[in-house]
């Protein structure tokens, strides 16, 4: 049995030893948002915060997780349902097409606006080098997290 | 998925007794990201994970003002964050900043890259470059050895199945010393180097001469090397063009580079000789550039 916080609640699950994360939070929760895209810790479609910074979880076991806090972009949802300032970002500048990679690019944008609220487009690139985009070229992308961190001049 | 148990015991004593079992095939886990890909892909024979992130004392970066010790569990993206990474070890914050992506480096460690042996490990010519040493520990004691002589083969250690690796240990370079890591890849990030260099440098006082000189090579033979014919042709010779280029003509000879899908033996050797002289550049100005602040 393992016990954890997962999107701000306590939960807990049987798990077998061998069980990867992501498979558990989609399988057993229902939170799909995280999508398994290489399995091998390459393309960043999985990413979820774990205790606040961004790891793939296709290579982190369910047993590794026991009291850590785990966040998927399900949890980013404010408690009125409110999409987060990321996401409204990423929608407003039409940085998302097919949308399969977003929730990874949009947790690894927070966990570096959580530690950096004013990051540089050379800090943006670098913190989404582990999230792969095959439509978008990236520049809506950052464009997107420049605009949710308030750098872009035309939201101002 | 294979199917495998996962143990988390809370000390070094219980861990070695837990891997060492003969009636199991029980394998370290560090951080994972190499661990559970060869697992996934088959790569790995294992039917009992034992996890060393329970153990208390083997996260940490401690500068004694001589020595810099490393925990193995301290993960790369501790590194990279720093403040001893980042002021005096210019040569591993080059490595660590360029290593996987973030989400790779929060859960990467160091001890990991250096059990795992990759050729291609970029953690590992830079802490060649700085001369360091390791100790690890089995049931029947501990044992504390020189980096060089640790690799012997792609992915081969000296570590035994039992053995445990604990720390990594090295000087505190000198205030006229400086280095410089070169990541030679296709793409600046999430890839793996088709050739790494590192240069840990230390020069008179008027930058002129080389006093120490450490050069190390990754994925330029089966295991990550030191240059020491090109160190030898260095030590207190003027620093010049000619000597650059001789010394990095030496280091390109005396490598054993692959041809592999990413790129042929012949090119690699001819990088060698092309880049060693930046690096060295690179690290000379790195020196000047600290000194010069502090006067």
């Amino acid at each position: 049995m393992v016990h954890f916080r997962l999107n701000g609640e306590s939960v807990q699950v049987e798990v077998e030893p061998w069980w990867i994360l992501l498979k558990v939070i989609r399988d057993h929760f229902d939170f799909t948002g995280a999508k398994e895209g290489c399995g091998y810790g390459e393309c960043g479609a999985c990413t979820v915060l774990m205790d606040g910074v961004a790891v793939n979880s296709c290579l982190v076991l369910a047993a590794q997780v026991e009291g850590k806090d785990i966040v998927t972009i399900e949890g980013l949802l404010s408690q009125d349902g409110e999409l987060h300032p990321l996401q409204n970002a990423f929608i407003e500048k039409g940085a998302i097409q097919c949308g399969f990679c977003t929730p990874g690019m949009i947790l690894s944008a927070k966990a570096l606006l959580d530690q950096n609220r004013h990051p540089t487009e050379e800090e943006i690139k670098k913190a989404i080098v582990g999230n792969l985009c095959r439509c978008t070229g990236y520049v809506k992308i950052v464009e997107a997290i420049q605009f949710a961190a308030g750098n872009d001049k035309r939201s101002i | 998925m294979v199917r495998f148990d996962y143990i988390e015991p809370c000390s070094l004593k219980e861990a070695t007794t837990l891997v060492s079992a003969q009636d199991t095939k029980g394998k370290i886990i560090a951080g994972g990201t190499d661990l559970l890909v060869q697992i996934k892909e088959r790569k790995l024979d294992v039917d009992r994970l034992i996890s060393l992130s329970k153990i208390p004392g083997l996260r940490f970066i401690h500068d004694d003002g001589r020595w810099i010790n490393i925990g193995t569990m301290t993960t790369i993206r501790d590194l990279e964050q720093s403040s001893v990474v980042q002021k005096s070890l210019p040569v591993l914050f080059d490595a660590v900043e360029g290593f996987g992506s973030v989400q790779i480096r929060n859960v990467a460690t160091l001890g990991g890259n250096i059990c795992n042996g990759a050729p291609s490990a970029d953690t590992l010519p830079p802490l060649l470059a700085l001369r360091a040493q390791v100790t690890y520990q089995n049931s029947r004691g501990m044992k504390r050895q020189g980096l060089n002589e640790f690799f012997v083969g792609p992915g081969k250690t000296v570590l035994c199945r039992e053995d445990i690796l604990m720390e990594i240990h090295f000087e505190k370079p000198h205030t006229r010393s400086g280095g410089a890591y070169l990541k030679f890849s296709r793409r600046k990030g999430m890839d793996i180097p088709l050739l790494g260099i590192a240069v840990q440098l230390q020069t008179d006082e008027s930058f002129s001469f080389f006093e120490e000189v450490t050069i190390a090579l990754g994925v330029a033979a089966p295991t990550p090397i030191r240059a020491k014919q090109a160190e030898e042709v260095l030590k207190g010779e003027k620093v010049t063009e000619k000597i650059l280029a001789y010394a990095a003509a030496l280091a390109s000879q005396g490598a054993k580079p692959r041809d592999s899908f990413r790129c042929s033996a012949e090119y690699r050797r001819a990088m060698i000789k092309n880049l060693l002289p930046k690096v060295i550049k690179s690290a000379l100005s790195r020196i000047e550039k600290r000194l010069e602040k502090e006067i």
